[in-house]
C-alpha cells in the first residue's frame, strides 16, 4: 500500500506531460516530419525555448544546492557518460523517429489521443528495447548509460 | 480562450517553456530526471519480475534501480500518465485526436492500413532498439541531459536529429 501510494503521484506529473506534449504538436507527425524537412520550424522554437528555460533553471537549482540549501540539499543532477552505444544507438533512434514522426514518450501520447495506429509504434518500441536487452547482454561488453 | 488551450496547438514560445518548468518541477518536487525512454524498459523489467539488486528472487533489473527508492518503478506509473495526458487532449477536443492515422502521415507515405501498421511498428522497434542503445530520446537526451549540460546528451541529440533530418529528405524523394 506504501508502494502504491507512493507511485501513484506519478500517474499525475506523466499526465501532466503527456498534455503539454500533446498541445505543443510534438506527437503530430506532420510537424515532427515538417521539423526535418525544415518547413516547420516551430518544434526548434519549443525545444530551444524548453532548454532555454530548464538550463538557468537547473543552473540555479545546482547553486542552491551548493549552498546547501535545505530544499535542493538531496536533488540528483545525473552525469552522463559516453558509452559506445550512445551515438549508434542515437542514429537508430532518428531513422524511427524520421520514419514514424514520433518519440518514445509521443508515442504513448498519440494512443491516448485515439490514434489507434500508434498501437503498431508502442509494440515496436517494447520490442526494440526487449531486443536491444537481450543482444547486449550476448554481444556487447560495455556498462550502459541510463537516463534515471 | 478554451480553444486556444485545449484545441489548437500552443505556440512554440508557450509549449516550450512549459516543458523547461516541466522539468524543473519535476526534479524538484520528486527529484527526477525526465525521460521517456527508460519507461518502457521499467515495465519490460518488472513484466520479468526483475529485482533491484541481486539478493531478490527473480533476474537482476539491467535499468539500476535503488532499493531504498520508495517508488522503484515510477517509470510505468508515468508511462500510464503520459497515455491519460494524451487522452485528455482529445477529451477536450484537441484538434486532429481521435483520427486512426497520425496527422499527416498518409499523406506522406500513402500506404494503406497494413502498410501503415507495418512500417510504424519497424519503426517503433528501431526507436526501443536505439533509444535504450544510445540510454535517452528527445526527453532525456535532448531536453534534460543538454540542459543538465552533459555532453554526451548533446553529441546524441545532434546525431538524432542529423539522422532523422537526412533520412527524411530520403523518404520525402522515394514517398511524396
Amino acid at each position: 500500500m506504501k508502494t502504491l501510494r507512493a507511485h501513484a503521484s506519478y500517474l499525475f506529473w506523466g499526465a501532466l506531460f503527456g498534455f503539454i506534449i500533446s498541445r505543443s504538436g510534438a506527437v503530430r507527425f506532420d510537424m515532427i516530419n515538417g521539423m526535418f524537412l525544415l518547413t516547420d520550424l516551430r518544434l526548434y522554437g519549443m525545444i530551444g525555448s524548453a532548454i532555454a528555460t530548464a538550463l538557468p533553471g537547473l543552473l540555479i537549482m545546482k547553486a542552491l544546492k551548493k549552498r546547501n540549501v535545505p530544499a535542493f540539499k538531496k536533488i540528483r543532477f545525473p552525469k552522463r557518460s559516453l558509452t559506445k552505444g550512445t551515438l549508434p544507438g542515437a542514429a537508430i533512434f532518428g531513422l524511427g523517429w524520421a520514419l514514424t514522426g514520433t518519440c518514445p514518450g509521443p508515442a504513448m501520447i498519440q494512443l491516448g489521443e485515439g490514434h489507434g495506429s500508434a498501437l503498431a509504434t508502442v509494440a515496436g518500441i517494447f520490442l526494440g528495447n526487449l531486443v536491444y536487452g537481450l543482444v547486449h547482454e550476448k554481444y556487447f561488453d560495455w556498462t550502459p548509460d541510463f537516463c534515471s | 480562450m478554451f480553444e486556444k488551450i485545449f484545441v489548437e496547438i500552443w505556440p512554440w514560445y508557450v509549449s516550450g517553456p512549459a516543458v523547461g518548468l516541466f522539468v524543473l518541477a519535476f526534479l524538484f518536487f520528486k527529484n527526477r530526471p525526465l525521460g521517456a525512454s527508460s519507461t518502457y524498459q521499467a515495465a519490460l523489467e518488472a513484466a520479468r519480475g526483475s529485482q533491484a539488486n541481486e539478493f531478490g528472487t527473480g533476474p537482476k533489473s539491467a535499468l539500476p534501480i535503488d532499493p531504498r527508492d520508495p517508488a522503484p518503478r515510477w517509470q510505468i506509473w508515468f508511462l500510464v500518465g503520459l497515455f491519460l495526458g494524451g487522452a485528455l487532449s482529445w477529451a477536450f477536443g484537441g484538434r486532429d485526436c481521435g483520427s486512426f492515422s497520425l496527422p499527416g502521415f498518409d499523406q506522406f507515405f500513402h500506404l494503406g492500413v497494413p502498410g501503415t501498421l507495418a512500417l510504424l511498428f519497424f519503426g517503433g522497434a528501431l526507436i526501443g532498439f536505439g533509444t535504450r542503445m544510445s540510454g535517452g530520446c528527445t526527453s532525456g537526451h535532448a531536453i534534460m541531459g543538454i540542459s543538465n549540460m552533459q555532453a554526451p546528451s548533446l553529441y546524441a541529440t545532434v546525431v538524432f536529429f542529423a539522422v532523422g533530418m537526412a533520412f527524411s529528405f530520403g523518404l520525402r524523394a522515394l514517398f511524396a
